[in-house]
């Protein structure tokens, strides 16, 4: 039988009604995305290609609070089978995605958490020399940013991401939280520790300007139902839907940049635990070749996705 | 009667509000040119808050408050996806129907003039698609009704169709609904054809809407692919069509910005929408033209045939 209903109380329909203004926080203003030119990327380019490659690391001890991220360790105690499946993709996987752009000279963002930094020297030293560009990720998988957590404390969470990256040389200027998960506070945070744009909000497929209540932030565009811990972790889409899938979106994309005059982004998010296994790693080869191409297609990080940006507003 | 659906020991074993009428033996519905279908699109243009209050019964934000990630996606769909869904749309002349959370038409005025350009109908979705009507009062819910109403008359629509919030109502909400001249409702799935409710005050029809060729439990409850998607929409399609010409059908596809305005999906909804248009003897409704055509022409003739079935009423 279903449930019994409970009340809601006197306060449901009056407790905070903003319909007065244009959106209920105070982040962003509307914007029309399709009906001006806010991508110029150049050398014929109309649609870049945004590689991210996920290098996660989950604690046997995730705890759940305020919720389990998608691909941690949740069976009982220990969760051995996750957490070593997990971390296979930090051994061998990682290195088949990165072997798969350097053999096409292809460069992408690596979405770091600082704990696989410090615990992963060896990785890290490849990963340097690997030359890709680096988005701070958080501390790690479990280290979820959320309303709980005080100020003080989700402040030093940030300062210590970014002073583990510091030690290798590293002063990103971007920022993804893990399990795509913010406070109210986190964008003024990350404004206040020196970042100066996030992948966190995949509300728009173009850069734009985001008030922190501390300064702007730049939001990069993102599109969480083609990652693929969204379509093949969560999901269950086979390889070859997943393919297709990232093609009918760039398809349509750079078909919709050809007619715009502006030019769009398609955010290639990979993970290192799921495409990096044997058997699917074809199908991001497969998919880089394709990409590479479709005329008017090209490969861009976070520094040339800021240059092509002609503006936030 | 306030409190009645909160008692357990109330509960009704059936809704009460409609006979049991069934596919055999019931007079041919006659619609507009002779048409074996009615094809109707149900746009969901809907507003999520940032940080509701939280409904007892219904978690707004099950996985954190506020969810970044899924405010953002939602997001999306107003910023951009209703755009491509407009566009595909407009391209083949159908209009939509759309399931407004009405405080849209405060935040998003943009969105409301476009719909109002292209001659769609506007209907009430509640207030947002985060007010729930599980353990409202009757009054909360007759407030949410009147503020329908008054809202779309700002932008010169009337009040004429229903959809609960996440399909929420209590049994009273139907009552509600006629006593303040609503005209059709979408909450019940029922009937591949309009049917006149049995309710205590007023007239009312339920008018089919789909659960099923609905994109979001498509795609995130039973987890098709875009492809999978394609191919029910055709086998949906195709059978109603052929049973339509022993009886005419009423096919809905509901639909929401931020599902099916997604990149790797939009085509696909092109190519449904073609598919539909190659067929003779389709009828594209709004939802308003289906309700003023069965209470002109069929209700009568229906409510007539109802009456001399047995068996409880």
């Amino acid at each position: 039988m279903s449930a019994p209903i409970r009340p809601t109380g006197p306060d449901y329909l009056v407790t905070p009604m903003r319909r007065a203004a244009r959106m209920d926080h105070g982040f962003y203003d509307w914007r029309d995305t399709h009906g001006a030119a806010h991508l110029e990327f150049g050398g014929g380019v109309k649609l870049g290609i945004w590689v991210q490659l996920a290098a996660e690391w989950f604690p046997m001890d995730t705890t759940g609070q305020p919720f389990l991220p998608l691909g941690a360790p949740h069976r009982p105690w220990p969760d051995s089978q996750v957490y070593t499946q997990r971390d296979y993709g930090l051994r061998i996987g990682i290195y088949r995605l990165l072997d798969a752009l350097a053999a096409r000279g292809l460069e992408a963002s690596l979405f770091l958490n600082a704990r696989v930094a410090s615990r992963y020297p060896e990785l890290m030293r490849h990963v340097l020399a690997s030359g890709h560009d680096i988005v701070a990720a958080g501390l790690d998988m479990g280290a979820i940013h959320h309303e709980g957590l005080s100020e003080a404390d989700e402040r030093a969470m940030i300062a210590e991401a970014l002073e583990i990256l510091a030690g290798y040389g590293i002063a990103p200027s971007a920022w993804h939280s893990p399990g795509w998960s913010q406070s109210s506070r986190t964008p003024a945070l990350l404004s206040q520790a020196g970042i100066t744009a996030m992948a966190d909000w995949c509300n728009d497929e173009v850069p734009y300007d985001f008030a922190t209540g501390q300064g702007s932030i730049v939001a990069l565009p993102n599109l969480i139902e083609l990652t693929d811990k969204e379509m093949i972790g969560r999901s269950k889409a086979r390889l070859h839907e997943y393919e297709a899938a990232i093609l009918r979106a760039a398809r349509r994309l750079l078909a919709e940049a050809e007619q715009s005059g502006s030019g769009r982004i398609l955010p290639l998010h990979v993970t290192s635990w799921l495409m990096g296994q044997p058997y699917r790693i074809a199908g991001f080869e497969r998919l880089l070749d394709a990409l590479a191409a479709m005329p008017g297609a090209g490969f861009v990080t976070v520094p040339q996705i800021r240059a092509a940006t002609t503006t936030l507003a | 009667m306030q409190e009645t659906s909160f008692l357990d020991e109330n509960r009704p074993r059936d809704t009460g509000q409609y006979r049991h009428a069934p596919l055999r033996g019931r007079p041919r519905l006659e619609m507009p040119g002779g048409a074996r279908m009615a094809f109707w699109i149900a746009p969901n243009i809907e507003h999520y808050e940032w940080m509701p209050p939280v409904n007892p019964n219904r978690h707004p934000n099950p996985r954190v408050m506020p969810d970044v990630m899924n405010y953002s996606m939602r997001d999306y769909g107003n910023r951009i996806g209703f755009r491509r869904i407009a566009e595909e749309m407009a391209r083949r002349d159908i209009r939509g129907s759309v399931s407004l959370s009405v405080t849209v038409v405060d935040h998003f005025p943009e969105i409301i003039a476009r719909c109002n350009d292209l001659g769609w109908e506007l209907f009430s979705h509640g207030i947002y698609n985060t007010r729930y009507f599980y353990g409202m009062t009757l009054e909360e819910q007759r407030r949410v009704v009147i503020d329908s109403r008054e809202t779309l008359a700002r932008v010169g629509q009337s009040l004429d169709g229903w959809l609960t919030p996440a399909i929420t109502p209590s049994l009273e909400t139907q009552e509600i609904l006629a006593q303040e001249g609503v005209r059709y409702t979408l909450d019940y799935f029922h009937d591949d054809q309009p049917m006149p409710l049995s309710l205590k005050t007023g007239r009312l029809i339920s008018v089919p809407y789909s659960i099923e060729m609905n994109d979001t439990p498509m795609a995130a409850w039973h987890l098709m692919s875009g492809e999978e998607i394609l191919a029910s929409l055709k086998a949906q399609f195709d059978r109603m069509y052929a049973e339509g010409a022993q009886n005419p059908r009423v096919m809905c596809f509901a639909i929401h910005p931020f599902v099916l305005g997604q990149p790797h999906r939009i085509d696909l909804f092109a190519e449904f929408l073609d598919y539909v248009k190659a067929h003779a003897d389709v009828w594209y409704p709004t939802g308003r033209e289906i309700a003023e055509w069965y209470y002109e022409t069929q209700y009568d003739r229906v409510s007539a045939w109802l009456g001399t079935l047995e068996g409880e009423a």
